[in-house]
């Protein structure tokens, strides 16, 4: 059997264009994706939890779903200060209820943007998004900027699909006419075939941002020979390029939010776009990772307010990055339960996290083992949306797709278990009846 | 020797990100890419053992000789290897310096530690599946 136009459900590129050839209940082939989405396809089955387990002594135990969803929402119910964290590889309707469960107990949800885009977030609220379509980029844009992104590593079809080798409907011969300017510490493979490199030194973004937007200013007087090793002649150069430019489109990605200077390095990025829109017409959209980890800020903003790290100990939504979000929590010893959803902390949170999730009931919803399920108590299989789930997800320029279930492997939905967890705590809690 | 250790993904790291225990990525995300030079300085060669210092604790990484770093900094795919050298301040905004980390790497004679066992050092219980 062939399902076609299947969804990739690894990065926010969510390519919509997979061909699957499926035998015997088994996916056997791959077309159109990438390496990381072929692997995620091809490699799926193989490695999946095949039951949820509990951690018993110095050993781990097969438990019943019945079992783990008791042992969830037992935990939740009784914490005080409890932290719901991931929801990136989840489908908008599973974190809703996330969100929904979040009030319910007076928890404080979390996604993988705290420690991703998180900071570009910061900065939109700060100064807004001129933002657009990836559809906008791929036909009309002349200009391309990748600043602290590796796209060929991180989203490898983006250069094809959007930018540099993909056909435009509104540019003669753009697979050659496209410039293409990466900014970047080392010359990685997407620096390689770029028209121009930008080298800086690393933690420089904010001082070569405001070299450029002093330059399209016209205070070059005011540069100095060097900026954050970038030549002053280079710096002149790009500001060329980019006011020449009929439509131009910046991507950037965790170089710029991971490294010093933080959100204030994006907010400096928006102003550079904001002072070339006073010459000609550019956009900025940053690089989202995982593939619905837009989803979780969209959901959350809806029925919190907030687009990430919502505590609602007070009663009420309350956001402050910082204080509120799931590093800072954990590295602070202060929750004392967590749930974690499709999302690695063992792996990508700072050494002093996983201490404290290892000394606290940590419960894991993941198809597969991972780093985290080393310092949790109970880890639950889900299946895998866009393989063995479908539902909707948001693309990294914030459009809405469908993904598909193309095959049955008879595991329970993220959504089916969240549902379940609701209604039981609800009923622990003796609250009122939100949905009515 | 000082470095700045940059992270981020690698087309390996991002292969195997569902199989973390998977020696596929544990030898991707523990390999650590350094300038010739740095490496010659250091007296080790692409393939040896280092063991990288940073926020107070150390950990054993494979090299990997790459001409594109710049010497004073080094490149580690994201990942628990990483992780274990970060630390949890994140100066008010919610974001650690994951692509900042300040590291004094010597050589190392140790072999690279397995996720299972990374993760026991931090109070958890390996999962053998």
């Amino acid at each position: 059997m062939q399902v076609k136009n299947a969804i990739c459900p690894f990065c926010g590129c969510l390519c919509d264009d997979i061909a699957l050839e499926i035998e015997n209940g088994v996916i056997t082939g791959v077309e159109n994706a990438c390496t990381l989405g072929a692997h995620k396809f091809l490699e799926d089955r193989d490695f999946r939890l095949k039951s949820p387990i509990m951690r018993d002594g110095n050993g781990w135990k097969d438990i019943s779903y019945d079992e783990a969803i008791e042992y969830t929402v037992g935990v939740l119910a009784d914490a005080d200060r409890p932290l719901l964290y991931g929801w990136s590889s989840s489908a908008t309707e599973t974190q809703a209820l996330g969100a929904h469960i979040a009030e319910l107990i007076s928890g404080v949800i979390d996604s993988t943007s705290t420690v991703c885009h998180g900071p570009s977030i910061l900065a939109i609220q700060e100064v807004g998004h001129p933002g657009c379509t990836l559809g906008q980029v791929k036909n009309r844009a002349d200009t391309i900027i990748y600043w602290g992104a590796n796209p060929i590593e991180a989203h490898p079809r983006h250069m094809s699909r959007y930018t540099t080798h993909a056909d435009a409907f509104f540019i003669q011969n753009s697979f050659r006419g496209r410039k293409v300017i990466v900014v970047d510490v080392r010359k990685t493979p997407t620096a390689e075939i770029a028209d121009e490199f930008v080298k800086i030194e690393q933690g420089g973004d904010y001082a070569v941002l405001s070299a450029l937007r002093a330059i399209v200013r016209g205070k070059t007087d005011v540069i100095p020979d060097m900026v954050a090793g970038v030549p002053k002649t280079q710096l002149i150069h790009i500001a060329e390029m980019c006011k020449e430019a009929k439509f131009g489109a910046i991507f950037f990605g965790l170089g710029v939010t991971m490294t010093g200077g933080k959100y204030k390095n994006i907010r400096n990025a928006i102003e550079f776009v904001s002072e070339l829109n006073r010459h000609t017409k550019w956009t900025i959209t940053p690089m989202r990772g995982h593939w619905n980890v837009y989803g979780s800020n969209e959901v959350f903003t809806w029925i919190t307010g907030y687009p990430f790290g919502v505590d609602y100990s007070r009663g009420i939504a309350f956001y402050n990055p910082g204080e509120t979000t799931a590093v800072d929590i954990l590295a602070r010893g202060e929750a004392d339960a967590a749930v974690i959803v499709g999302s690695d902390p063992g792996a990508h949170f700072p050494r002093i996290c996983n201490e404290h999730l290892a000394k606290i009931p940590t419960i894991l919803f993941d198809p597969y083992p991972s780093a985290t399920t080393h310092v949790s108590t109970v880890q639950i299989p889900s299946a895998v949306n866009g393989i063995d789930a479908d539902g909707t997800a948001y693309r990294m320029d914030g459009i809405p797709i469908k993904t598909k279930k193309v095959i049955d492997f008879g595991y329970p939905t993220d959504t089916t278990l969240f549902e379940t967890i609701y209604q039981k705590i609800k009923q622990v809690k003796g609250g009122v009846d939100i949905d009515a | 020797m000082r470095f700045i250790i940059n992270t981020g993904r690698t087309v390996g790291q991002g292969s195997h990100v569902d199989r973390k225990n998977s020696p596929e990525y544990i030898n991707e995300a523990s390999l650590i890419r350094m300038n010739p030079v740095d490496l010659m300085k250091l007296g080790i060669e692409g393939g040896e053992y280092v063991r990288a210092h940073a926020d107070g604790v150390s950990l054993t990484l494979r090299v990997l000789e790459d001409g594109t770093i710049e010497e004073g900094t080094a490149f580690l795919p994201l990942g628990p290897y990483a992780n274990y050298l970060v630390s949890g301040g994140t100066h008010s905004t919610g974001m650690p310096d994951f692509k900042q980390i300040n590291a004094d790497i010597e050589p190392d004679d140790q072999k690279v530690l397995p996720v299972s066992e990374l993760m026991r050092l931090l109070g958890g219980v390996p999962y053998a599946g």
